[in-house]
């Protein structure tokens, strides 16, 4: 049986079970990345390449399947509208230096169909009125802060829409949004622009403006919404989207080397990774998690040790240069990088995280044959 | 292991004249520190894992610089750098071994500051003496790396002497395979000795990896046109393709008549402290065609009297197949 197939039959569909204590999953479409990584690596073609390269070069073919738990639920996220029309974003999201909470906010600007200049984001300081977030763990924040995002701009919503028939006339559902307004479905001339809900936020005080805010918000979202009570329209909620199972982030990756087998070194020829992660939230943001995660894996599988004295208990890696990261002569210039494209069922957006898998995909260097 | 940002507190001397250079050096003798392009000394300083009284930067004397041909071959200032050195016409197109060796030691950065003295002059890359442990080395009374349990896979394979420690210059093993002689001056006049007695183990000397003393500074290192043109043949293999040191390297030159092997110098680095010339192989392919064939049966004498350490074992077929690559190619 070709190997790509015998992982296709044994890897994670949707309706599986993953981890110890075999959970489910939201939706895992490994099978399908197989197929089109398979496709664009010209894999059944590769594979009848011969393996002796002449001398004490050998060629080597790998695949492999990354996966890691990539998401949470139940988080809150809180969005205002401020009088000056500006959608302010907050974002307990930390910063690995992969910038996701920027890119998780994106949602908010979307739900609220805001253009992305007219949106701040608070973010870094807890003085800065934070909401309850999940730790930036790698493949984290996508699934979750989608989500919380999400949530809370219904909220906006919702209550825009409530102030629109409060102050012309019919129900809320008569009413929808765009262009930064909230108008009458019927009559788009019938309307509020959302900087004079945000007025009207304040001056009706209660929920709207953050006086008042859902029991089920942790207390550290509870603080956050009192230090901007008054400041405009405010949108708090728990990320309550029904649904079970851990959303996987999956990637699979397919390899061609070439080893020396005098000096035992191997320099990779090619590698074409797609990831199952659900809707591409950030293109440019995917393409470096791809990329470099696939470095890190190099680095991992290949080069990096961690070296300690047993019997002194010393660690031999006191610098940087002696724990060998890769560098730019030990990677491919470039590498193929793709995704399912297919969304998740449980994130409004469809997206779920890719980070971490990465580098355990490009692992697969190690027993490419 | 302390780390620090800064350096600690020193003299710095930036003499522009030798003679200025050796008074200052004599002056000082082991509490006073040489400076090329510092890429060796300043790990050892920032770490605290040695200390002296004054630096005595010699970057800034232009006679220490500089490649120049002359009737017996080519002469190197000590203070010239690797760049330079990789850049340079003339040695490409004769003592290609040379720049072959430059061009792969650590990376451009280190290259365009480093210096060809320094390069021959650092200390052992053994990371337990790096670390500061009062080791054989570093006067103490015990060696960490050769124990059952020392974490030793770039220590050397021959002439341990208590200290098993393995060289660190790449350039090393070239200058010894092209006969170079190094020129050494002190405020007692100048000393000439080839490559190949420059370099000292630890049987002769725990201390020191070369000949230098306090006082000495390396000014410069001549090629004789014995080996201008020959074949060469150098390889190193390193986990990293940039950035690292040698787990073994191998330089070669070989004169040859009608496809057979005339006369030739076989080094090994990163093998023994010192750079190890293969005179047993040497011997062996005299007279041979310089071919797969006739490298395949010498390789093993590459490593005869090999002593392989807990974690070292690798190095020996790797040296074979470096020898034989060399002779093959
Ligand atoms: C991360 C890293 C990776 C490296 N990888 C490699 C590698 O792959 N291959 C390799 O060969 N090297 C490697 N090195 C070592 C580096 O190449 C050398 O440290 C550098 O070439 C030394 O040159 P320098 O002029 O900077 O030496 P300096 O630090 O200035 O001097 C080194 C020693 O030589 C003495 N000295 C300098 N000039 C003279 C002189 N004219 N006369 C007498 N004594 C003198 C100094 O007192 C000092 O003890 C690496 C270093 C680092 C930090
Ligand atoms: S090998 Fe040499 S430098 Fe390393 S610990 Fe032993 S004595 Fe010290």
């Amino acid at each position: 049986m070709s190997r790509v197939r015998f992982r296709q039959i044994n890897a994670l569909r949707s309706d599986g079970y993953q981890g110890g204590s075999q959970g489910p999953v939201t939706s895992s479409f490994i099978s399908e990345a197989l197929a089109q990584g398979q496709r664009e690596f010209n894999w059944e073609e590769r594979e009848q390449l011969p393996r002796d390269l002449g001398g004490s070069k050998r060629r080597g073919i790998g695949l492999g399947i990354g996966y890691h738990g990539a998401g949470g639920r139940g988080y809150d996220g809180l969005l205002r509208i401020t009088p000056d029309g500006i959608l302010q974003i907050h974002s307990g999201v930390g910063n690995l230096g992969t910038y996701s909470y920027a890119s998780n906010a994106r949602t908010a600007a979307e739900v609220m169909q805001i253009p992305w200049e007219r949106t701040e984001i608070h973010r870094g300081r807890s003085d800065r009125h934070l909401p309850h977030s999940s730790g930036q763990g790698g493949s984290n924040t996508v699934f979750t802060h989608a989500r919380t995002n999400w949530v809370a701009g219904q909220d906006l919503i919702t209550k825009m829409r409530e102030i629109a028939a409060m102050d012309l006339g019919g129900e809320p559902d008569d009413y929808e949004i765009g262009g930064e307004r909230v108008f009458r479905s019927d009559d788009n001339s019938v309307g509020l622009t959302y900087a004079q809900t945000a007025q009207r936020a304040i001056d009706l005080g209660g929920k709207y403006d953050g006086s008042e805010y859902p029991d089920d918000l942790n207390p550290l979202t509870q603080l956050a919404v009192q230090g901007v009570q008054g400041t405009g329209l405010v949108g708090a909620a728990k990320d309550n989207i029904p649904g079970q199972g851990q959303p996987p982030g999956n990637i699979i990756g397919f390899i061609e080397i070439e080893l020396d087998t005098d000096t035992g070194k191997m320099d990779i020829i090619d590698y074409t990774a797609v990831a199952d992660c659900g809707t591409v939230q950030h293109p440019k943001n995917f393409d470096n998690a791809m990329r470099g995660g696939a470095v890190w894996g190099v680095g991992l599988s290949n080069l990096e040790r961690h070296v300690y004295d047993p019997q002194n208990g010393l660690p031999a890696n006191t610098g940087l240069y002696q724990s060998k990261p890769p560098t730019n002569m030990d990677v491919p210039v470039d590498t193929v990088s793709q995704a399912v494209n297919i969304p998740d069922p449980q994130n409004p957006t469809g997206g779920r995280g890719i980070g971490e898998p990465t580098q355990g995909a490009m692992s697969l260097l190690l027993p490419a044959r | 292991m302390p780390s620090h940002d800064v350096m600690p507190n020193m003299e710095l001397y930036q003499p522009i004249q030798v003679e200025d250079a050796l008074e200052i050096a004599n002056r000082y003798a082991e509490r006073g520190w040489l400076v090329g392009g510092g890429q060796d000394t300043y790990g050892w300083l920032k770490d605290r894992a040695k200390s002296v009284d004054a630096l005595i930067d010699l970057s800034a004397i232009e006679e220490l610089r500089g490649i120049r041909e002359t009737t017996e071959g080519v002469e190197i200032g000590a203070l010239t750098t690797l760049t330079e050195i990789v850049n340079s016409d003339v040695l490409q197109s004769n003592f290609s071994l040379l720049t072959d060796a430059a061009a792969v030691v650590a990376s451009p950065q280190i290259r365009n500051i480093g210096t060809l003295g320094g390069n021959v002059s650092q200390d052992v890359r053994c990371w337990y003496y790096r670390r500061g442990l009062s080791c054989y080395r570093a006067g103490g009374n015990l060696c960490y790396a050769d124990t059952p349990q020392g974490m030793n896979r770039e220590h050397a394979l021959f002439e341990g002497s208590r200290c098993v420690a393995a060289g660190a210059s790449d350039t090393a093993s070239a200058l010894v395979a092209l006969d170079a002689s190094m020129v050494i001056r002190n405020q007692n006049g100048e000393t000439v000795v080839s490559a190949e007695d420059f370099f000292v183990g630890p049987a002769n000397d725990i201390i020191n990896t070369t000949i230098l003393r306090p006082g000495d500074i390396l000014t410069t290192v001549r090629i004789p046109n014995t080996w201008a043109g020959a074949t060469f043949y150098w390889e190193k293999v390193a986990d990293r393709n940039v950035w690292d040191f040698s787990l073994v390297n191998i330089a070669a030159a070989f004169k040859t008549s009608d496809g057979n092997i005339t006369e030739s110098r076989i080094v090994a680095g990163a093998v023994q402290t010192t750079p190890r010339r293969l005179t047993t192989v040497e011997n062996a392919i005299q007279g041979r065609p310089k071919n797969q064939q006739t490298g395949e049966s010498v390789m093993t004498l590459a490593t005869e009297g090999a002593r392989t350490l807990a974690h070292n074992g690798f190095k020996v077929p790797l040296l074979q197949n470096l020898v034989k690559r060399a002779i093959s190619t």
